[in-house]
């Protein structure tokens, strides 16, 4: 085998496209001499490093947004909420109508929403439907529409009387799971922006502050801050936070949601074929995965874990002991999609 | 905001495939501009994926469209490298610009395949249907980038052993 053949295959190996046949024959020669094995580690450091150098270029996005603006008309502002509206957002300025305030896309959305000093807006009769923690711990609160509030201590619910929507002041940390209903918005009013949901979890926390902060797991969000007469469509991943006083909404990107109350989740996995248990990682953690080895599929797996939904740094755990389990090799290709290749059944 | 978010990320990625940063900024505004004239899109369970693959995609229409790579590998000159024994050793950032500087010194072809299999994660064949040439050549772009890497590298690579390798 030559140089040339020698490092095709190391490659390919690299890749993970290797069939057992050119592996034996890798092995092989590398196996003959230790210099050709230390070559190979130099090729493997390098091969490695390359993926993760950054380019010392900074493009002038500033400049860019400015050339890109002046070529597009704005996006006509809806007079009424559109549930299932997908346009992509360019934080273009727009009216402010509270009925478009926050408008959720898709069956299931989770969200973190960081408000300081709540104030009572006045938009509706309270009713008798008030729940506070006075508690040191959180605590799980039955909504009457068969929803579910997770109040963090000092927080308070308190349910606004509107037909039309189940609409909810908060003051304080909360997280929600609301069933699915888009007939009855669930809307959650804080003193700088309202969110609109339609069949989602969510999580909605108050501090000292002044400042308003919303994340989403899953579906999508629209945010409108009425001060600023600017809209945010915030999707699964990232999160908006807006400081009274600033005239922008900072946009960021998350591998997790640090503020989700501690709240965790028990999954059981017993002898689940290996495609269920993706599936189950998929949906918690709001994340693609590609299983290369179709084979792979079929696999049992048994594992009990105790997760907390969205934080993708427990995502990656969880894939890479199951990678570890059946000899696979786990490629994260960014903060939602991961690969996993190779593998054999076994155990 | 999903402009001023991903913009840069996404010039750098295009960039390392066309090699122009003119070129990656005209085409990065493109994939914001279709995304814009169809709001029908739907993006929302992961907008950084598909920005990114529609940034992917334009850079690999404009090499198909602007890049006459024959079929048959010819042998192309290696660029200019320092002498390997003046290379001294390099530390973090300096050591990431030092590859990056490599990468970018790869001859066209060699940094286009190169970058597409290192940091798009397409496979050999998946680059030889998006480039339209052989898996071979794929192979041998590769292999030519990889020697001229360690070649340019060969004074720093002592420095990575922080990574770990486990062969086989």
């Amino acid at each position: 085998m030559n140089d040339h053949t020698y490092l095709s295959l190391l490659v390919k190996h690299f890749k993970g496209e290797l069939n057992k046949e050119e592996q034996t024959q890798l092995k092989d020669w590398l196996a003959e001499d230790p210099a050709r094995q230390f070559e190979a580690e130099q090729y493997h450091k390098l091969w490695l490093a390359s993926a993760t150098v950054a380019s010392d270029w900074q493009p002038d996005t500033d400049a860019a947004w400015a050339k890109f603006s002046k070529t597009i008309q704005p996006v006509p502002t809806p007079s009424t909420p559109l549930p299932e509206r997908k346009t992509p957002d360019f934080n273009n300025p727009s009216s402010s109508r509270r009925t478009s305030w926050l408008l959720i896309g898709g069956a299931l959305v989770a969200l973190l929403l960081v408000v300081a000093v709540i104030l009572s807006r006045g938009r509706a009769p309270r009713t008798n439907e008030k729940h506070e923690n006075k508690t040191p711990a959180v605590q799980q609160i039955a909504l009457q529409d068969g929803s579910k509030a997770y109040l963090k201590p000092g927080a308070v619910l308190e349910k606004l009387d509107n037909d039309s929507e189940r609409a909810y002041r908060l003051d304080g940390t909360a997280f929600f799971e609301v069933t699915k209903d888009p007939e009855h918005p669930f809307i959650v009013y804080t003193q700088y922006g309202d969110v609109n949901v339609l069949g989602t979890s969510f999580n909605v926390s108050v501090a000292k502050g002044g400042f308003l902060k919303v994340s989403v797991l899953t579906g999508a969000v629209k945010l409108n801050i009425k001060d600023l007469g600017k809209e945010a469509n915030i999707y699964p991943g990232y999160s908006v936070t807006y400081m009274p006083g600033d005239q922008k909404l900072n946009m960021a990107q998350q591998k997790s949601i640090p503020e989700n109350l501690g709240i965790t989740k028990e999954i059981n996995f017993n002898n689940t074929p290996l495609e269920e248990v993706l599936a189950t990682i998929t949906r918690e953690f709001a994340v693609n995965i590609q299983l290369v080895n179709a084979a792979m599929n079929q696999c049992k797996f048994t594992g009990l874990f105790n997760i907390q939904p969205g934080n993708r740094i427990q995502c990656e755990q969880m894939l890479q002991g199951i990678c570890t389990t059946y000899g696979m090799e786990l490629v994260v290709l960014d903060n939602f999609n991961y690969r996993l290749k190779k593998g054999v059944c076994k155990r | 905001m999903l402009f001023r978010l991903h913009y840069a990320e996404l010039c750098k990625a295009v960039v390392r495939i066309t090699g122009s940063r003119e070129t990656a900024e005209d085409l990065v505004q493109d994939v914001f501009h279709d995304l814009w004239k169809k709001p029908e899109l739907d993006i929302q369970s992961n907008p950084a994926s598909y920005l990114r693959r529609a940034a992917t995609n334009k850079a690999l229409n404009w090499l198909r469209d602007h890049k006459q790579w024959e079929q048959i590998d010819e042998p192309e000159l290696l660029p200019q490298l320092p002498d390997v024994n003046t290379v001294q050793p390099l530390e973090g950032t300096e050591l990431s610009q030092k590859i990056n500087q490599a990468i970018e010194a790869l001859p066209e072809r060699c940094r286009a395949v190169f970058v597409l299999s290192r940091f798009e994660e397409l496979s050999h064949l998946e680059i030889a249907n998006q480039l339209n040439i052989s898996t071979k050549t794929v192979e041998n772009q590769i292999t030519k980038a990889l020697k001229t890497l360690k070649h340019l590298l060969s004074g720093s690579l002592s420095l990575l052993t922080a990574l770990i390798i486990k062969y086989l």
